[in-house]
């Protein structure tokens, strides 16, 4: 992880998390404000809007990133070096994916807090940062998997919009049956369960949905975990 | 190593066909060929097989220095040597250092920024690190400065004495190679790697060639 974690700080891939975090909440801000005319934000307001974002934009907000942090070794060059000191394609990815969660989780950790601090209420908060986390990390798992079968940032990104925009329409088109490809898609259950949720100040989620994000959560792992298990050489070719 | 009958297609174009080869421990053996022969793909079989002719000890104890292996550029000189420390013999790190002059690298600044030579440098301590039986150089003093390439050769020189178990590969554009590193000579030339008794006759034949 120490390697991952200098090369985040001096690729500036940190800072550039942070700068998608804080983006996303204040497109939340400028959406209510802008958009709908809100003269009066709330708490709850702003963390749906901001929830809204992150699930509807987050994909193009994030995937550069992401890509880079793992397509940039296969440009540079860098499988043999990874190998040299012991990491195998499993190693390799989930250090990866484990240090772009851990300092998006931290940037989520503090916008919320921020948030919550500025309208004196702690309500929702873990409830947001759960549900904040989980999104971005399935953003971490769908871009990074596509991006480790993919030499080129370009075609990664390309896909992973591919993805996503097929997921998005899928769940528009019939929400029982592929609601579970995309969860977090407005067109869901979830959303206006978690607005009703937000509206009434104390009450949460019921615990279906908690083991449905856990479950797609695990599923992701279980799809990535199969992906890696198959690339094992299609990794060191591709680094070289 | 042996390997007989050895042949090479890459997307359908033979490169190398039914050629034997021969290398030796304790000696740098010098491959020369003319651009697109083949040489580099040859390097990259050593150590994926791709042929499916490599026997399991010979890929298992590939090290591949070139263009292809590259450390990370985003680490200064002092992270990576501390980071290798963790994995790697100290002694052994210590001994590489020494004898390939990385004192005078700047330890604070990202590799990045070193010049070619620097980061080559440190490319071979890395890699040798893995103490691989067989080491192949691809193009390795490319592009250098000639006093890197100087130093460079001084390397590999006192590197076999020490280590005179291991076969080096030497895959070169570099006629000086030849002249500065004693070893044995071989030729890619029309889909073979033929030997040589001497660097002046393969370069003869080399600089000849069609």
């Amino acid at each position: 992880m120490k390697l991952e974690i200098k090369k985040s700080f001096s690729n500036k891939v940190v800072w550039i998390l942070a700068a998608m975090v804080m983006f996303m909440f204040l497109m939340g801000y400028f959406l209510l404000v802008g958009i709908d005319k809100v003269n009066h934000v709330t708490y709850n307001m702003f963390f749906f809007s901001s929830y809204t974002v992150a699930t509807q934009f987050g994909l193009m907000l994030f995937s550069f990133v992401i890509a880079f942090f793992i397509n940039r070794e296969y440009s540079n060059k860098n499988i043999l070096f990874y190998k040299l000191i012991g990491e195998s394609v499993y190693s390799f990815f989930y250090k990866k994916i484990g240090v772009l969660f851990l300092e998006s989780f931290v940037c989520i950790t503090i916008g919320s807090l921020l948030l919550s601090i500025m309208f004196h209420n702690f309500s929702h908060f873990f409830l947001m940062l759960f549900l904040f986390s989980a999104v971005i990390l399935q953003y971490i798992l769908i871009i990074g998997t596509i991006s480790i079968l993919c030499s080129n940032i370009l075609m990664s990104i390309g896909i992973s919009i591919v993805y996503w925009l097929t997921s998005v329409i899928l769940v528009a088109v019939d929400p029982k049956l592929f609601g579970f490809i995309a969860p977090f898609e407005a067109s869901n259950s979830l959303s206006p369960r978690l607005d009703h949720v937000l509206q009434s100040q104390h009450g949460s989620l019921p615990s279906s949905n908690y083991a449905t994000i856990l479950l797609y959560l695990l599923a992701l792992l279980a799809v990535n975990f199969i992906i890696l298990r198959f690339s094992k050489t299609r990794w060191v070719k591709m680094g070289l | 190593m042996n390997i007989e009958n050895y042949t090479l297609k890459v997307k359908g174009k033979t490169l190398l066909k039914e050629t034997d080869l021969a290398f030796s421990t304790g000696v740098i053996s010098h491959i020369v060929g003319k651009n697109g022969v083949g040489k580099s793909q040859f390097a990259k079989d050593l150590l994926l097989n791709t042929s499916k002719q490599m026997l399991p000890d010979v890929q298992e104890n590939v090290c591949l220095i070139s263009s292809a292996s590259n450390i990370p550029h985003d680490v200064s000189k002092d992270f990576l040597l501390r980071f290798l420390r963790d994995t790697f013999n100290e002694q052994m790190i210590s001994r590489m250092e020494q004898l390939l002059n990385l004192s005078n690298i700047d330890g604070k600044i990202l590799i990045k920024h070193l010049s070619d030579g620097q980061k080559q440098k440190l490319k071979l301590l890395s890699f040798l690190l893995e103490d691989k039986a067989i080491i192949v150089l691809d193009e390795i003093t490319n592009s250098l400065d000639k006093k890197t390439i100087m130093e460079i050769h001084q390397f590999l020189n006192e590197y076999i004495e020490e280590h005179p178990e291991k076969i080096i590969i030497n895959i070169t554009h570099e006629l000086s190679d030849l002249k500065a590193i004693a070893g044995d000579y071989y030729l890619l030339h029309e889909q073979r790697i033929v030997p040589f008794a001497s660097a002046e006759q393969l370069i003869d034949v080399y600089i000849h060639e069609a």
